[in-house]
């Protein structure tokens, strides 16, 4: 059941529950449990289902009627039965849920004077539940007949079944009586006036002393009364014959309301079917009469006659039977055949017969699966197919989003629908056609040679038919996106931009927009953001990428901190704790840029919007990184001064330059760590992966392990790790704010006097002086960023050592141990500090 | 676009080793000796504008300005198939011709003459670029231009361009040798001042080193001036592949230099590459994998600098980067640090963290090697200092006898007093101390 379902479901139930909570929640919550209830609820189905029947049972009052109902729902072939009785004894052993339902059930039926849910109600409400579940293909489709102006429905006349305005043209007994013939007659002449009766009864007409009785289920079998006067041995000769009549009634009842098209293209291909059936029974009446108008026939002979067409008719009879009964159509139709075909090896004429009659039906389905897997069309107006179209968004909306919901919502695979023997191909025949779609959409005719499908006892003839077409439109459409689009080229494009694969162009731009990206969120024009960006992209040597004009700027309203920890907090409870403390005014543009691509139809399926999101968030931890290590790489411009400093006086500032080199040597190997360690290995593997893959499935799925395992090792999606690498980002920042501020102080104190030229590169940074700040001398302030840097390196080296080693998740993450401490610098002194303290 | 560097090559010396470079970096770019891009070049990921322009016609000129004040290597050079490369406005010969005589303080007084017109060529390359990063400056330390010239110049520059970064490639000279050059030891030590308090980092190639490497690992007994500026040009290229084939990292000057030298007066760096092959020889290592070209790098026989083995000192290193080009997988880089730092290969300072940085650098397309891994070490090593401990001892022991001071009385500078040699000599020593002192534990504080 795709998602898009399930919320509808949830959503009409909790409305008829009266709840409040959001069927979102609802459905996350059932999509995680999913997998959990599958494990148990494919093992031992059948015993467990039969226990818990047992259980039920046991509580329930008036037993009987609620088996009845059991076995008639289970005779009906109701889907996921097994899985309702489970629901229901769940329902029965939780205490909680039941006072629910009751207070819900007072609530809807309040002048009901039940107070209290009793085992006895467990039908009523089964009942109630079910409907639900039923009535919503139901309620789409008629949603479907109203608005969809499609096609078959505009030119299908709406007509009222004839046999319902015309009661009396029915060919299975219309008219109950015609005339009673009650005369005793004598034994002798009865055979006679018996074979005639039966005659007529075999067409749907009533006898003399054969009367049909009234229909107790409008798709039970027909049962006769005989006349009493007749004598034992002839009734008991009759009633032999009988069945045949009950067979043939219950066919042509069958054809008749199968149909109409409400029925279904493939319940109206079976109708036809079964109506040759009669129609052969009927020229054999036909025979029978000759003979017995030529005085040929007796009972005896005609009990003979009919042996043969007893069985065929019987199992037709069986069948529409089953499907009148379980209400089925489309492929459920087509299952329940499947399954007849099934069990009827060995039985040759039998066989014949169902697979017979299971082609015939299965014709409008395989021309609908045709329609489907070699052009991408759906025709189904009476929701048959086993593919739904959901007309989720139109294409001309929203490019980015639209791909997005086109590739998991538009078409999706409606797991009741598909007949038992297409079941194993189900989700190559939904690529299939979705891929026929997108090939479709981009304006590309399809061209395929088509092979009718037919259905064969042995699978293989339409299995293979389904596999070539899957194969060809999936090769297509690689080719297409992969060839023709250039795939490759493009997501090549994308690392450049957004893994920072370019260096010199994030440079450029870096260097450009260095005033720009101080600035706060309020005062930056991000037109003129754009345009550094541009000019970035023209300098470097980005100019020779030819989808460089895709990438566009954005600035987002929250840090990457905050972004990060609303995705991880999402279902935890301390996601609203994120959202009160944060005022997006006072983000600086560092903090909010990002980059934006622009990404075209059918591209926008692989680089949709979840992964793009993905992209900047990497981008932005990059790139922040970056700023931060070209901050302190200007500061150590500015510091190359010190070497003209008189050497004793130099030694003072030796602290201040070896903290820069620390921060500096701590932001560098994260760097490489990321880069180099980190996103080209999986780059490498991801390409690799994408040059083997045969669908373009496989392609969003390796994109997405790969965005997920670079998320990963660059510590992204560990909150503890990464608000501690923010805090070390920030402490290079404050102290490299700081050492710009001092620098024109301790140059003049050092040097004097000096040309004007040296000034320049120091007040284009604004010189103002905190408030709190002067109480400090330039040693002690150093000393105090020596001690907060020191700590939050340490609480970083200890976070990645705590990281569970069992598991070769983090393995990447201990090399950057190894880095960063390469010298033993950090963990050494921690030694000492420990001994001293 | 940023990030240029404009080279001057200064005196014979320099201009040798310049002029190797280039020839280098065409190869390498795949432009021809006339700056046309050659046809198979044209579709090139690399960043040419680093180190050339392209003029209107469409030619590659190097940013280069070529310096000296007697005519004979320039003249050379402009005989040579690469004449046509180089923007002839460009080139600077002084008009009497005479050289500095080998004399610093004559170069350096020239250059102080020549000034105005000097800087009129520097300060029009720097107006053509878009954003300088910086001055590579090509020169040797004992002969009288590229020491005394170079001196002034690099004076100037750090004046005139505050916020550029100066990098030199200084050879220094061959003290196997008796040198003809009796004054070099005067020569050194007056260069070494400026190296000290002008340039920003230097990249210390050291003629004795680069004679023996020649002859031990190239077994070539002697060597010619060609063949040990085809070992400089190759640094220098190397060194500059992360500038020119940009990926995620190391792609300014600024962010290869600044983790190097961490205190603004400890820069000066030692160079060592592996594997080391002249066209002659093919395969003279046999075996390249990652963690044996770390490996040789951290030997001293494969460094560029010959170093007096101290073993009572605690020398250490400040910083190493490691430029490694071809196929490397990232994690045979970590396993090859993990094992060296198991081993202990390194020893590094105890005041700070340090580490070997790796840049994995992308190979020009054009030029193949027999290698499949090479690498280029700058390292920024305080048994640096033992070099310029010679040279004070070697000054030290002529200014002891007064010698050869005569020719320097000439000059302007020297005239009434010794003073600036002094200076020198002080700046000199505190550099040495400063060394020292950085293999200490209390260097901070």
């Amino acid at each position: 059941m795709s998602e898009f379902h399930l919320q509808g479901i949830v959503d009409k139930i909790l409305h008829h529950l009266g709840a409040t909570v959001q069927p979102e929640e609802v459905v996350d919550y059932l999509q995680k449990n999913t997998n959990q209830n599958a494990s148990t609820g494919c093992s031992g189905v059948q015993v467990a289902e039969m226990s818990q029947i047992r259980h039920l049972v046991e509580k329930i009052p008036n037993q009987e009627h609620f088996l009845a109902k059991y076995n008639d729902l289970k005779q009906k072939n109701v889907d996921s039965l097994n899985l309702f009785v489970q629901l229901v004894s769940r329902i029965s052993q939780d205490p909680g849920v039941k006072d629910l339902l009751a207070k819900c059930k007072r609530q809807q039926f309040s002048s009901s004077t039940k107070t209290n849910i009793t085992k006895d109600d467990l039908p009523l409400v089964k009942n109630i539940l079910k409907e639900k579940v039923k009535h919503s293909p139901v309620g789409d489709l008629s949603s479907v007949l109203n608005i969809s102006a499609t096609v078959p429905i505009a030119s299908t006349p709406s007509v009222m079944s004839w046999v319902q305005r015309r009661p009396t043209m029915s060919f299975d007994f219309s008219t109950t009586n015609f005339g009673a013939c009650h005369t005793t007659v004598p034994e002798i002449s009865q055979e006679n006036i018996l074979i005639e009766d039966l005659l007529n009864c075999l067409i749907g007409l009533p006898g003399c002393y054969i009367e049909p009785e009234e229909l107790k289920d409008p798709y039970g079998p027909r049962t006769f009364k005989i006349n009493d006067n007749v004598p034992v041995s002839l009734q008991e000769l009759v009633k032999q014959i009988l069945p045949l009549a009950s067979h043939y009634s219950m066919i042509q009842r069958f054809t008749e309301e199968k149909m109409r098209f409400e029925f279904g293209q493939v319940n109206n291909a079976l109708a036809e079917a079964m109506q040759g059936l009669n129609k052969e029974h009927m020229l054999f009446v036909v025979q029978l009469e000759t003979e017995f108008r030529a005085g040929n026939l007796t009972l005896q002979k005609m009990w003979f006659f009919t042996q043969r067409n007893m069985q065929c008719l019987g199992i037709a009879a069986d069948i529409a039977f089953s499907i009148s009964k379980s209400d089925a159509k489309g492929g459920k139709v087509l299952s329940l055949l499947h399954d007849n075909v099934i069990s009827s090896i060995g039985d040759e004429r039998n066989q014949q017969l169902c697979l017979k009659l299971m082609e015939a039906a299965c014709v409008p389905y395989m021309k609908m699966l045709g329609m489907w897997i070699y052009m991408g069309i759906i025709s189904d107006p009476i929701n048959e197919f086993l593919v739904e179209d959901n007309e989720v968004i139109q294409k001309e909306d929203m490019p980015v989003d639209y791909s997005a919901d086109y590739w998991d919502k538009k078409y999706c695979i409606r797991r009741d629908r598909i007949p038992k023997f297409l079941e194993p191909v189900a989700d190559i025949i939904l690529k299939a056609g979705k891929y026929l779609n997108v090939i479709r959409q981009c304006g590309k005719p399809v061209r395929t040679k088509i092979h009718p499908i037919e259905y064969k006892i042995e699978e293989k003839h339409y299995i293979e038919a389904i596999e070539k077409a899957y194969m060809f439109a999936s090769k297509t459409l690689l080719d297409l996106v992969v060839r023709e689009k250039d795939l490759i080229g493009r997501l090549k494009s994308v690392k450049h931009y957004f893994l920072l694969d370019k260096g010199d162009f994030i440079v450029t731009f870096l260097t450009l927009c260095e005033k720009e990206l101080n600035k706060t969120i309020v005062d930056v024009i991000q037109g003129r953001l754009e345009s550094l960006m541009d000019l970035a992209l023209r300098l470097s040597s980005s100019v020779n990428d030819p989808y460089k004009d895709d990438l566009k700027t954005e600035l987002l309203p929250f840090n990457l901190q905050f972004q990060m920890f609303k995705i991880l907090s999402i279902q935890t409870n301390s996601e609203q704790d994120y959202w009160s403390c944060f005022d997006p005014k006072n983000l600086s543009v560092i903090e909010s840029f990002a980059f934006s691509y622009e990404v075209h139809w059918p591209l926008s399926l692989i680089l949709n919007k979840k992964s793009l999101a993905c992209y900047q968030m990497i981008f932005r931890h990059l790139f922040y990184s970056k700023y931060v290590e070209r901050l302190l790489c200007q500061v150590w411009k500015s510091n190359k001064v010190a070497k003209k400093f008189h050497y004793p006086d130099a030694r003072h500032y030796r602290e201040a330059f070896a903290l820069r080199q620390k921060m500096l040597h701590c932001v560098q190997n994260l760097e490489y760590h990321m880069m180099v360690e980190v996103i080209e290995p999986h780059w490498c593997t991801f390409i690799q992966k994408i040059n083997k893959v045969q669908n373009v499935d496989e392609i969003l799925s390796c994109h997405c392990d790969f965005l997920d395992s670079c998320l990963k090792d660059c510590m992204l999606t560990i909150p503890a790790i990464l608000s501690t690498i923010v805090n070390i980002l920030n402490i290079c920042v404050e102290f490299c704010k700081f050492m710009q501020r001092m620098q024109r102080y301790f140059v003049e104190a050092e040097l004097g006097s000096l040309p004007n030229s040296f000034y320049e590169s120091f007040t284009q940074n604004d010189v103002t002086l905190d408030e709190k700040e002067p109480d400090l001398s330039f040693k002690d302030k150093i000393a105090q960023y020596d001690t907060r840097f020191l700590k939050a390196i340490r609480t970083l080296l200890a976070q990645i050592n705590d990281l569970n080693r069992d598991t070769s998740e983090h393995d990447r993450l201990f090399n950057l141990l190894y880095r960063l401490d390469f010298n033993s610098f950090y963990t050494g002194e921690r030694i000492i500090d420990g001994s001293s303290g | 676009m940023p990030c240029e560097m404009i080279t001057l090559q200064l005196g014979q010396c320099g201009n040798q080793i310049g002029f190797e470079f280039w020839k280098r970096l065409c190869t390498e770019h795949g432009i021809n000796p006339e700056g046309i891009l050659e046809d198979f070049a044209t579709e090139g990921i690399d960043r040419k504008d680093v180190f050339f322009y392209q003029a209107d016609d469409e030619h590659y000129i190097p940013r280069a300005v070529l310096l000296d004040l007697e005519p004979r290597v320039i003249n050379t050079i402009l005989n040579s198939p690469y004449s046509k490369l180089y923007n002839q406005e460009n080139v600077f010969l002084s008009k009497n011709g005479g050289g500095a005589g080998n004399n610093w303080a004559s170069g350096y007084s020239q250059g102080e003459k020549l000034n105005e017109e000097i800087f009129d060529i520097i300060d029009r390359e720097a107006d053509g670029s878009d954003s300088l990063e910086g001055f590579v400056l090509c020169h040797s330390i004992a002969g009288g231009t590229g020491s005394g010239m170079g001196s002034n110049i690099l004076e100037k520059l750090s004046d005139r361009f505050p916020k550029k970064l100066v990098q030199t490639y200084s050879v220094f000279p061959n003290l196997d040798e008796i040198s003809d050059v009796v004054v070099q030891p005067y020569n050194s030590l007056l260069t070494l001042k400026r190296l000290t308090e002008s340039a920003d980092s230097v990249v210390v190639l050291d003629n004795t080193a680069l004679n023996r490497i020649a002859a031990d690992r190239l077994k070539i007994q002697n060597p010619t001036f060609t063949q040990i500026n085809s070992l400089v040009s190759t640094i220098m290229s190397v060194s500059t592949t992360t500038l020119r084939y940009p990926s995620y990292m190391n792609n300014d000057l600024m962010g290869l230099l600044a983790p190097l030298i961490p205190t603004p007066r400890l820069h000066f760096l030692m160079t060592g590459y592996t594997p080391l092959s002249t066209d002659t020889d093919e395969v003279s290592v046999r075996k390249t994998t990652v963690l044996d070209v770390m490996r040789r790098l951290l030997q001293p026989k494969n460094m560029m600098v010959s170093t007096a083995q101290d073993r009572s000192s605690q020398h250490c290193y400040i910083s190493i980067l490691n430029i490694i080009q071809g196929e490397v997988d990232p994690t045979q880089v970590h396993k090859s640090l993990q094992r060296i730092r198991e081993r202990k290969l390194a020893q590094f300072i105890p005041w700070g963290p340090a580490s070997i940085q790796v840049a994995l650098s992308r190979k020009s397309p054009y030029v193949s090697t027999a290698h499949r891994v090479s690498g280029l070490m700058l390292a920024n090593h305080t048994n640096i200092s033992s070099l310029f401990d010679r040279a004070l001892i070697q000054y030290d022991k002529l200014r002891k006898r007064e010698a050869f001071l005569d020719q320097f009385k000439k000059e302007e500078m020297f005239k009434d007093n010794l003073d600036e040699l002094d200076s020198s000599r002080e700046v000199v020593q505190d550099l040495v101390d400063e060394y020292i002192a950085a293999t200490k534990e209390d260097y901070c504080n």
